[in-house]
């Protein structure tokens, strides 16, 4: 089977070295992609001004990237409208 | 005080000495190195060395007497033997080699104190199960192992730092000297820097196999063909005796360096086949065009290894300083040629101590005591593309020195595995993936914080970086091992 590239993508963050936890040990929401996140934290992320302080712009923009939109019933990051 | 190096060779073996001021090689009574040829005869002591070369010819045919020969290449293949029906692990046999050169040294060269302790030269490609099957073979021979050093690095140790008044000269010196290592079973070859004394590995590049052992395995093809249609022998149901092929093997490698040497060779062999009672001598005679026909291609394949090499240091053959010849497959005119062809005639150099400089360079490595350094960083790509430095450069390959816990958070469990990229990178540019490993963890949608891996680096005593990372799913971690790393070394 071939492997995608995106396999290739890591999906980890260093917490500790030989048991000293690291500077941003404690933000590591932050570094989740924003589908994920908004799995783990919904209630974040639905709630625009609790978002934006709580994630990056990054993981706002792949949150939205997966919501289903209305017209389209197809997670098309508003490219629908903007078509029509 | 004196440093001692064994160079384990496929072909020929040899240890050498260095007491800070000369180095001696412990070869034979022809001055060459000993052959890695092992003659049991029942349950005595095995002969090791030239004696035993020397009676293949003779005894191989004998029942009661079995040749072991190309020993490291079993211990590449993790083979086993059976000799007079007993089991022997390839490391017990390999031992004899070590006993012999221990004992040899010991007998011959008198004014030295005996081998207790070495550094010992491995091919660049000697996995952990290899080198773990060396430490064993040399142990039972009552020989510890300082470090593994590779062989062609060794190499440029033997030929620069010998003497070290000129290490002053040295240290203001840059250099690119292409190692071009090829013996009996394996292609080596590296280009190691020299740059304000310090001596590293930039590029690596080889392979098993295709080497020396099977430049004769192609010539005995090429004179059993030969052979049938001159006697007009169907090559169906063709089969001529174990015993007689091992003394066809013993000719075709004395013709194969006859040929370095002299235009022509010859091979000769009394009953080699019999048909319907009827008998045949072999004799044949073979120039160096046919033989260089037969090998052309591995030649060529030696030489992408070399563009390789040079491809991947970012480098033109031009700015290549010296180029060494070791091995006795690189002594091959054909080879010289074309190395003649791509760097220059004065650059390339074939060493007059080419057969022990290896040896010899271990020596000094060990009487200085120098335990190699890490080269490129050790690295693992993070999620946010950034990475983490578990081993910097310059982290000295010591199991003391070098070992390191990492606890990681998996930024996503959906797919069930953590990756963890473990990468190198050589003055800041790209990262080059050198193993990816995936670790079971949980799938179940959970508070994030929960999912962790907890990984294991360190540098091993055969001077292997082992890393071991274990998640929340399985109870056993999951392993491997980093056999190739580049190696420093500092010495001014």
């Amino acid at each position: 089977m071939k492997k995608s590239n995106l396999k290739l993508k890591s999906n980890l963050m260093v917490e500790s070295i030989d048991g000293v936890e690291v500077k941003n040990a404690k933000e590591q929401i932050r570094y989740f992609p924003g589908d994920f996140a908004a799995l783990i934290e919904p209630n974040r992320m639905k709630e625009v001004r609790i978002r934006e302080k709580y994630f990056t712009s990054q993981q706002i923009i792949e949150y939205q990237q997966t919501i289903v939109c209305y017209t389209c019933k197809k997670p098309c990051a508003g490219t629908c409208q903007r078509r029509s | 005080m004196v440093g001692f190096g064994i160079d384990f060779g496929t072909t020929n073996s040899v240890a050498a000495a260095f007491n800070g001021r000369e180095v001696t090689s412990f070869v034979d009574e022809k001055n060459l190195p000993h052959p890695s040829v092992i003659w049991y005869q029942g349950d005595s002591q095995p002969i090791v060395g030239r004696k035993a070369k020397d009676q293949i010819r003779d005894f191989e045919n004998t029942p009661g007497n079995k040749f072991i020969r190309s020993i490291k290449s079993q211990i590449q293949k993790e083979e086993e033997f059976e000799i007079f029906g007993k089991p022997k692990y390839t490391w017990q046999v390999a031992s004899e080699i070590f006993r012999f050169l221990k004992e040899d040294a010991e007998k011959r060269y008198r004014n030295f104190q005996a081998i207790k302790e070495a550094v010992i030269t491995v091919p660049l490609y000697f996995n952990g199960r290899q080198r773990r099957a060396i430490r064993k073979a040399a142990e039972m021979a009552g020989i510890t192992i300082k470090t593994f050093i590779h062989e062609p690095f060794a190499a440029v140790v033997g030929y620069l730092l010998a003497d070290s008044n000129r290490w002053d000269n040295l240290k203001q010196k840059r250099e690119n000297i292409l190692v071009f290592d090829w013996g009996g079973g394996t292609l080596d070859i590296t280009l190691v820097k020299l740059d304000s004394g310090c001596l590293y590995e930039v590029s690596t590049a080889g392979a098993n196999g295709k080497s020396g052992d099977y430049f004769d395995e192609l010539l005995i093809n090429y004179v059993i063909d030969t052979f049938q249609k001159e006697k007009g022998i169907s090559s169906e149901g063709f089969r001529i005796e174990p015993g007689i092929e091992s003394l066809l093997l013993h000719e075709v490698e004395f013709s194969k360096i006859d040929l370095s040497l002299k235009q022509n060779s010859s091979i000769e062999l009394f009953d080699f086949y019999s048909d319907n009672q009827k008998s045949y001598n072999l004799f044949q005679d073979i120039n160096r065009s046919q033989f260089e026909s037969l090998i052309q291609l591995q030649i060529q394949d030696a030489m992408v290894f070399v563009d390789k090499i040079l491809h991947d240091a970012r480098l033109q053959a031009s700015q290549i300083n010296q180029v060494l010849l070791i091995g006795g497959t690189s002594r091959i005119p054909l080879l010289i040629n074309e190395m003649h062809k791509t760097f220059g005639l004065t650059k390339v150099i074939e060493l007059p101590n080419a057969d022990t400089v290896i040896a010899e360079g271990a020596a000094i490595i060990s009487y200085y005591n120098w335990q190699p350094y890490l080269v490129q960083p050790i690295d693992i790509q993070l999620a946010d593309q950034s990475h983490y430095t578990v081993f910097d450069s310059g982290t000295i390959l010591k199991p003391d020195t070098a070992k390191k816990e990492v606890v990681f958070f998996c930024t996503d469990n959906r797919e069930g595995e953590g990756r963890l990229i473990i990468t190198t990178n050589l003055d800041n540019r790209e990262h080059q993936v050198k193993e990816i490993i995936n670790v079971p963890i949980s799938k179940v949608l959970q508070s994030i914080y929960k999912e962790r891996i907890v990984a294991d680096f360190r540098i091993d005593k055969d001077v292997i970086l082992r890393v071991s990372a274990k998640g929340s799913v399985k109870d056993k971690p999951v392993y491997t091992e980093i056999h190739d790393l580049c190696y420093g070394l500092r010495f001014a």
